[in-house]
């Protein structure tokens, strides 16, 4: 960690605006920051720009304009080698899973430990502690066509957070499950926010974010109408 | 977080390559067959033009003047002036009762024609050894010319039509296998490109979300890299038992062949794993574009 990660935002946009198709806004001179060890909510209708924000700071897009700097990387130069360092400390919860169709639940999450460069004898047990945390052991030799919506985010959510992130963003993690098994997964976001770990966590569902009394911003047609705690 | 050392990140690669391999099995075994084949022609081809050459050179080793003389030459200084020709090692005299001898011993059971003619109508001779370098056609050629205007020379022959027979050949030869090499090289390049390619745009999600999730790119290219040089290294295997097992068949219909074993063992790994090396990095490079 260098002198100006340790002291500066985790996260930090300034003034960034993304296009697609070079002319459909999808976000407009978004600025903000967000501190190491924040909980987030960036709440917003389908469409405005909540997943793109994201993509943004995983650095699977860059911005038409504006400044991204996400854990001490300036992410509008950052080296293409550096990526994977970035991602390696970033962990994500896609909306649509991006689970390995062609391995099991727990051979998904073994891949990340083992890409990190995670000791062998270790990965076994990291992976059985946090699929035991949210509750899928039982599912771990099962393939991605043979689980539930419900089950496929769990395993996403599990291999976001087994290589412990300093990061984690959270792309709509209780979309696909029940209103309990909703509250669950917020519990698990909060506990993994207790131990330090930054999270951004988008949602559609209001009620969850201003329910959970943490730092909300909303948007809407790819602009912030409101940042508030 | 506890990280392994590069050994482990190794095996990981490793066992992603293997994973990969198995389940594109079909494709990759068939791919490993045509590149065999094809390393197997090029071997075909290489042990012909190394036999072909051995007997090129074993002719050259071998080949020496026959100076012709007239009845009334002076053999003692003709001898003399031939061995200052440059190109010229030794010289030495037969006799026309050494010739009649030779050729007795050679016609064997058929000798007694000769006795039927009464008379020995062979010629005394000079056979004419020839230093290293001077048994190629345009030497012999040469040689054959100076001798031939010495006086008291009726006729040199050195069998150079045959030998410049055998070199064009052996030149041909080597022209194809440089033709068949270079339809080879490419034909491995683009079935290695082509199942690599097809492996990548096959899993082209699978390693988007690789690398989404924080896989360097070495984790996730290396091991097509690995497949195609596999592929290729397999083949060169494959093709090298073949050429093998053709040869010792060969061996028993025809006297003795040479088998360049280490060579071409050397050849059919390096050229195979090189090849498929190559046409992984092709492919990969596409991909990247």
């Amino acid at each position: 960690m260098n002198e100006f990660e340790s002291t500066s935002p985790i996260v930090e946009l300034t003034g960034v605006s993304k296009l697609y198709q070079h002319s459909w806004p999808a976000l407009t001179d978004i600025s903000m920051q967000i501190e190491k060890g924040d909980f987030v909510f960036i709440l917003g209708a389908t469409g405005a720009g909540k997943t793109t924000l994201l993509r943004l700071l995983y650095r699977a897009d860059l911005p038409d304009s504006g400044e991204i700097r996400a854990l001490g990387y300036d992410l509008n130069h950052i080296a293409r080698k550096d990526i994977s360092s970035l991602r390696k400390r970033i962990g994500v919860i896609f909306q649509d899973f991006k689970l390995l169709a062609e391995r099991t639940a727990y051979e998904n999450l073994e891949f990340v430990l083992r890409s990190i460069g995670m000791k062998s004898d270790l990965i076994p047990v990291k992976i059985q502690e946090t699929m035991t945390q949210i509750g899928i052991l039982h599912r771990k030799d099962a393939y991605p066509h043979e689980l539930s919506g419900g089950e496929q985010q769990k395993i996403s959510i599990a291999r976001a957070l087994v290589k412990e992130p300093e990061l984690l963003l959270a792309d709509e993690p209780t979309g696909n499950i029940d209103p309990k098994g909703s509250a669950d997964i917020l519990n698990i976001l909060k506990d993994v926010n207790y131990q330090g770990t930054t999270v951004i966590m988008c949602t559609h569902d209001a009620e969850i974010a201003m329910g959970s009394r943490r730092r909300c911003i909303t948007l809407d047609a790819g602009r912030i109408v409101r940042d508030a705690d | 977080m506890q990280v392994e050392s590069s050994e482990m990140q190794i095996s990981h690669i490793l066992q992603e390559t293997g994973r990969s391999i198995n389940r594109n099995r079909t494709a990759f075994s068939l791919a490993t067959s045509v590149q065999a084949v094809c390393l197997t022609l090029l071997s075909i081809f290489l042990v012909l033009t190394f036999n072909l050459g051995a007997v090129v050179h074993s002719a050259s080793k071998n080949i020496q003047l026959n100076v012709f003389l007239s009845p009334d030459a002076d053999t003692q200084s003709l001898q003399g002036r031939i061995r200052r020709v440059t190109g010229v090692a030794d010289t030495r005299l037969v006799t026309k009762e050494e010739a009649l001898a030779e050729l007795r011993t050679e016609m064997d059971k058929d000798a007694e024609v000769i006795d039927a003619l009464g008379t020995n109508p062979l010629p005394a001779s000079i056979r004419v050894s020839l230093l290293p370098g001077y048994a190629s056609p345009a030497a012999l050629a040469s040689l054959e010319k100076k001798v031939g205007l010495l006086p008291g020379v009726t006729e040199v022959w050195s069998g150079r039509e045959s030998l410049s027979k055998l070199d064009q050949i052996l030149r041909t030869a080597i022209g194809i296998g440089i033709a068949i090499l270079v339809i080879v090289s490419l034909s491995v390049i683009f079935i290695v490109f082509q199942t690599v390619d097809s492996s990548i745009v096959t899993r082209s999600s699978e390693i988007e979300i690789m690398e989404l999730v924080g896989a360097s790119r070495s984790t996730v290219q290396v091991p097509f890299i690995l497949e195609g040089t596999l592929q290729g290294f397999l083949g060169g295997i494959i093709a090298f038992i073949l050429v093998f097992i053709l040869g010792r068949i060969i061996s028993f219909v025809l006297p003795a062949p040479i088998f360049p074993f280490g060579s071409l063992l050397a050849i059919d790994l390096v050229l195979g794993g090189l090849l498929g090396f190559l046409g992984s990095v092709i492919a990969l490079n596409r991909i990247r574009r």
